[in-house]
């Protein structure tokens, strides 16, 4: 178990790595310069290039990446070429709203998904089966941000109910929360109804079954544990696909999040910035898929065996 | 001069609508009592987007400008009318020297909220260090007037010899030539005195972290949240000051701010409504006494590149001109706007409203393009439109009107929409502009100079590439007349610029605010959308 | 971000330990199958009304999705309702609504369909080379897939934006880039199962050249896994072009898509609510279509003797 802990982590290690590198490769090639940005567009030639020497552009590409390197193990995340802020400071007071909406958004599209899918796998063919497909399928259907819009306004202003828009009250995630849970609860309905049915007709369910054990029983204890496996697998990649798409919403509502942050940075092309915050999600994302890897293990210990094999 | 990507272009005067002045105390008709300071209520507002900057040297757009103007006290400042008056200044400035030297007086009583006391020092070291290439500072070329300020900025001195104190009270500045608009330039909110142990601690920074002397002081600044600010009982004018708290939520869209202040969680919506917010709100009588409008003193139009083909041959510059549908114009910006028709705005001195606007003739527009040798377009490539984003959605539409226009008399249009930054480092590599300018300070020579003059296609804001040295050596030589004087040069300039077709002149806009009608006062200047030290609840 | 149930590996690529694992059935067979339950037959109707009013939108629409009508707008600035020149109104600069739609689907699917194609070439490809040769190209492909993956696509697609709006092959290259991940390893986990189950006979038949026969009995294997989850990966793709749009990455307008349309809209929610509903329900119908008959593939396909 400790080889598979240890192997997963320099793996962890490895991943962030090529996300930094990345990220560096990519801000460099942009035909942009970061010196004409913080001069300002009526700055002379002469304080232009001052400055991108005081930058330290005009040292060799390996130096540079090094000194970023050098930069970022210490935490370093330069200064914002917009508000002078520093940037990493930024991202720690932004960072917990953003967790908070994604957190708890999957945590919504596990409850609503897993119990479609349990109704949906335990009525087979049936009408409930049916009904809670559509269900699924409808949040499917709605364009998260579409359904954000409608919300809002339906909900924070025609019958103000949540506050509209902004974190100043406890209850501001809910909304949010609601929206990308609803929309994205049909990708678990439809992985965990069919793993469910195919487990529910596995041999040790059906012997389960004839020594008399109630169905529901039989459901809940033993069929739903390996059912959640594919699903804990989608959902460590889920919670890396809304870390992203969480910028929508965060627009919508007015969320002081990430992607807020990533989205004023993009407009004022503040590179250190929006690198930054592509870093700190990488990041959380790495943290994530490892804790998956680990809760996927404690499910199916097979997976440990083969992986220190 | 400087280009203004206003976000929200500069705001016309009117008077009207000014329920209060900067010296209202002596009028004690609102319940004041002399000598004890009124103070009441909280506003709360919402805003989209940062202001660009807290720090007088560095904010340059309207709504920082109404920040900093709340929180600094400059030396003059304009009023209502849009007449320099004293400020922090005791009197007007004693001017000598033919016109070359200006004393000011700073009044007692001045304070930083950090106790350090505002003296003629502070003053001087405000104004270099907006001059100074390190801060920089966009307003550098504002004070470049000053005598002394070239070297300084070349680092050939370390002081600007033109900026001489005597005492603490005491600040002269000569200048390089006789010049009327100085007394603007010392107006702006930009020349404001801020504390020189802060600055000497953290130049960089002081913009998160604003310590003034004026009406309010900045409470507390979480860029991308919230701004709170909290009426400054040491200013030496408090009793004026009305509001106890401002608090400013940051990040809303638009749109979402509407609705707050339609349901009333929100006082006041800092964004100008747009055409569907207008649209929703604009003519419902339940919203009338909600809506507050003024006329922006800016420029919106298209920007004929003059030094690349096509736009190099002036008919097919003025065959653009008379392509675009100026009423189809208003009508996409759901009528909050009237027809351009000369680079003067409606509310700038010198403003000739007998001018009429170029008239929408497609046939004439066809006839042009043929003498030119482009009979329907032959001969033209596919010119590229840049239009900046950056939530100005107004302009994406506009621009797509106009881009039909062209396209119907037989020019090929392709739009481009960039971010702002990349917008303006794209100026001058494409024949069609989306262009807005607003007024830095209310003298025509700040909107016909900043665009035409030949040395501003260098500093970026001549986006026509429009020259013409006979023009700039009249407009050099107006700088010393009296504004009165001024007025018909600056016409019949205007009107010889404007013959040669420069660009495609769209519309003034009308700003429209949304606010709740509790809070009375909320007026403006020409330059300040948001007097918050007038404001009352 | 949609999979097929029991073919799902674990989080670290791992194949599935499930003991049935799937022997896709031939494309045709499952297709009869769908033929036969109500939600493929729905799904497949959709699909193909989607399709054709994309294709066919250069003559269904009844006017170009450019032009601005002088009348489409009235005095004060407010787009026309639904009327016999505007089947659904006009729009905020008097276009036709309704040949915008129709266009505007054009442009989502033909962004969508060929990002697709793109992203399944690229997931074939990564995965049966990590899963075929193993090793360290496996592990460093692998890296590879979950840096980029860790980078979530709307703030690549924005980085590159700080530049320009792409164009729409820039669209296309930028979605089919971010489109893949999955799709790469699910085929690397079954490239893995296959392997091991058929590589001793396969190479006991052939001797020492049987790379390639295993390669292309592989690809045959993968195929009908990669049509469902492509089909089923169609909807997703589609919603994220238009949320692309919406946040302003997306095209250069005046060209119609229907994220654009929605985000215009929106902002009319509450004077003229149409002008986001109408868009937005057009997309709901490309994803349930999609969907629908994607999944009837997956069960189809599922169904084992």
């Amino acid at each position: 178990m400790t080889r598979f802990i240890i192997r997963r982590l320099i793996g962890g290690v490895a991943v962030i790595w090529g996300i930094v590198t990345l990220v560096f490769i990519i801000g460099d090639a942009l035909p942009i310069n970061p010196a004409r940005i913080i001069a300002g567009p009526n700055a002379p030639a002469s304080v232009v290039r001052s400055i991108y020497n005081q930058l330290g552009l005009n040292r060799p590409l390996p130096q540079r990446y090094l000194s970023y390197l050098w930069q970022l193990l210490h935490g370093d995340l330069g200064q914002s070429y917009a508000t002078n802020q520093n940037v990493s400071q930024a991202l720690m007071q932004r960072l917990p709203f953003t967790l908070e909406l994604v957190t708890l958004s999957v945590i919504g599209e596990l409850l609503i998904g897993v119990s479609l899918a349990m109704i949906a796998a335990a009525h087979r063919r049936s009408f409930w089966d049916g009904a809670a497909s559509v269900t699924a399928l409808s949040g499917l259907m709605l364009p998260s941000f579409w359904l954000a819009l409608v919300l809002l306004y339906i909900l924070g202003y025609r019958w103000p109910i949540f506050p509209l828009g902004g974190v100043s009250s406890p209850s501001w995630v809910v909304l949010p929360a609601f929206t990308l849970a609803f929309t994205g609860a049909a990708y678990y309905t439809r992985i965990g109804r069919a793993s469910l049915i195919e487990e529910l007709s596995e041999d040790y369910v059906r012997t389960a079954r004839s020594k008399g054990l109630k169905p529901s029983h039989v459901l809940y204890k033993h069929a739903l544990r390996n059912a959640l496996r594919p699903i804990v697998t989608m959902a460590g990649l889920d919670f890396a696909t809304l870390m992203g798409g969480v910028l929508v919403i965060e627009q919508v509502f007015g969320i002081p999040g990430l992607g807020t942050l990533a989205w004023t940075a993009v407009l004022q092309n503040d590179l250190p910035m929006l690198e930054g915050v592509i870093i700190v999600i990488g990041v959380v994302i790495v943290i994530m898929t490892i804790l998956t890897d680990f809760v996927y293990a404690w499910l199916d210990p097979r997976v440990i065996v083969r992986n220190t094999g | 001069m400087i280009r203004a990507i206003r976000r929200f272009p500069v705001v016309a005067l009117s008077c009207l609508l000014a329920g209060v002045t900067l010296a209202a105390c002596t009028d004690s008709s609102t319940g004041q009592q002399a000598g004890q300071s009124h103070a009441g209520g909280v506003v709360t507002a919402a805003i989209s987007t940062d202001p660009p900057s807290l720090d007088p040297a560095k904010g340059f757009d309207s709504t920082s400008w109404s920040f900093i103007h709340a929180t600094f006290v400059s030396l003059l400042t304009f009023n209502n009318s849009n007449d320099v008056v004293p400020w922090g200044a005791a009197t007007m400035p004693a001017v000598s020297d033919q016109g070359l030297a200006y004393t000011f007086k700073i009044r007692p009583g001045l304070k930083f909220t950090d106790g350090e006391p505002v003296t003629a020092q502070a003053y001087a070291d405000a104004i270099e260090r907006i001059l100074n290439p390190a801060t920089k500072s966009q307003l550098q070329a504002f004070y470049e007037i000053i005598n002394g300020a070239d070297a300084y900025v070349n680092g050939k001195a370390k002081n600007v010899s033109g900026i001489q104190v005597s005492g603490t009270d005491t600040i002269k500045f000569t200048l390089t030539k006789p010049d009327r608009t100085f007394l603007d330039v010392m107006a702006i909110p930009n020349a404001s005195a801020v504390p020189p142990n802060l600055i000497a601690k953290n130049s960089a920074g002081f913009g998160l972290k604003p310590v003034g002397d004026g009406p309010y002081i900045v409470q507390s600044y979480t860029p991308g949240r919230q701004i709170t600010m909290v009426r400054n009982p040491n200013y030496f004018d408090a009793k004026s000051v009305s509001v106890q708290k401002i608090s400013i939520t940051i990040g809303l869209a638009p749109q979402t701010e509407l609705l707050r202040v339609q349901n009333g969680t929100t006082d006041v919506m800092m964004d100008n409504l747009d055409a569907p917010s207008y649209l929703a709100v604009g003519k419902n009588p339940k919203y009338s006494a909600y809506l507050h409008h003024f006329t922006a003193i800016a420029d919106n139009y298209v920007a004929l590149n003059m030094q690349k083909a096509p736009f190099n041959n002036k008919l097919v510059r003025e065959a653009a001109a008379y392509a675009v549908d100026n009423s189809q114009i208003v009508k996409s910006i759901a009528g909050m706007g009237s027809t351009l028709t000369q680079i003067l705005a409606p509310g700038m001195p010198g403003f000739d409203p007998s001018v009429q606007p170029i008239k929408y003739d497609p046939a004439m527009a066809k006839t042009l393009l043929k003498q030119a040798g482009h009979a329907n377009g032959a001969g033209l490539p596919s010119l590229t439109f840049a239009v900046a984003n950056g939530g100005f959605t107004a302009g994406e539409n506009v621009a797509q009107v106009v881009q039909q226009d062209l396209q119907q008399v037989g020019f090929k249009v392709q739009l481009k929409v960039m971010d702002s930054g990349a917008f303006l480092s794209s100026i001058g590599q494409y024949p069609l502009t989306m262009g807005i300018y607003g007024i830095d300070y209310p003298d025509p020579y700040d909107l016909i100079a900043s665009q035409f003059a030949c040395a501003q296609i260098a500093a970026g804001n001549n986006w026509q590439f429009y020259c013409n040295h006979a023009v700039d050596q009249t407009l050099n030589s107006s700088l010393s007349l009296s504004l009165p004087a001024a007025i018909p040069v600056y016409r019949q300039l205007q009107s010889q610029i404007l013959s040669a077709f420069p660009w495609i002149p769209l519309y003034y806009q009308t700003l429209y605010y949304f606010v709740n009608p509790k809070l009375t006062g909320f007026g403006a200047n020409a330059l300040y959308p948001f007097l918050f030290a007038s404001w009352r609840i | 971000m949609s999979v097929t149930g029991a073919a799902v590996p674990a989080p670290d690529g791992t194949p599935s330990t499930s003991t049935r694992s799937a022997e896709a059935r031939p494309v045709r067979e499952a297709l009869r199958e769908v033929a036969t339950r109500p939600a493929g037959i729905a799904g497949a109707i959709l699909t193909c009304i989607v399709l054709v009013a994309a294709i066919f939108a250069p003559v269904i629409a009844p006017h170009s999705p450019l032009y601005q009508f002088p009348d489409g707008l009235r005095a004060d600035g407010s787009p026309v309702g639904p009327s016999a020149t505007f089947l659904l109104g006009a729009d905020a600069l008097g276009r036709d609504e309704f040949s915008r739609l129709l266009w505007g689907l054009r442009e989502t699917l033909v962004v969508s369909v060929t990002a697709n194609i793109i992203a399944a070439v690229i997931g074939v490809a990564v995965g049966c080379l990590a899963g075929y040769y193993g090793g360290w190209l496996d592990a460093v492909l692998m890296r590879i897939t979950e840096v980029l993956i860790a980078i979530p696509a709307i703030l690549l697609a924005a980085f590159l934006a700080i530049v320009i709006r792409p164009s729409l092959a820039t669209l296309i290259l930028i979605v089919g880039g971010v489109s893949w991940f999955y799709l790469a390893k699910i085929v690397r986990a079954e490239v893995l199962s296959i392997r091991q189950r058929e590589f001793v006979s396969a190479a006991k038949l052939y001797g020492a050249g049987s790379g390639t026969i295993i390669f292309i009995h592989v690809l045959r294997q993968v195929w009908s896994l990669v049509i469902v989850y492509t089909t089923l990966q169609l909807a997703d793709t589609a919603t994220f072009v238009s949320a692309m749009s919406f946040v302003g990455v997306g095209i250069q307008p005046p060209t119609p898509s229907l994220g654009d349309m929605i985000a215009d809209g929106s902002h009319y929610l509450e004077s003229i609510p149409r002008l986001a509903i109408v868009p937005g329900v057009a997309l709901g119908l490309v994803v349930l279509g999609f969907n629908l008959l994607g999944d009837s593939l997956h069960d189809a396909m599922e169904k084992h003797a």
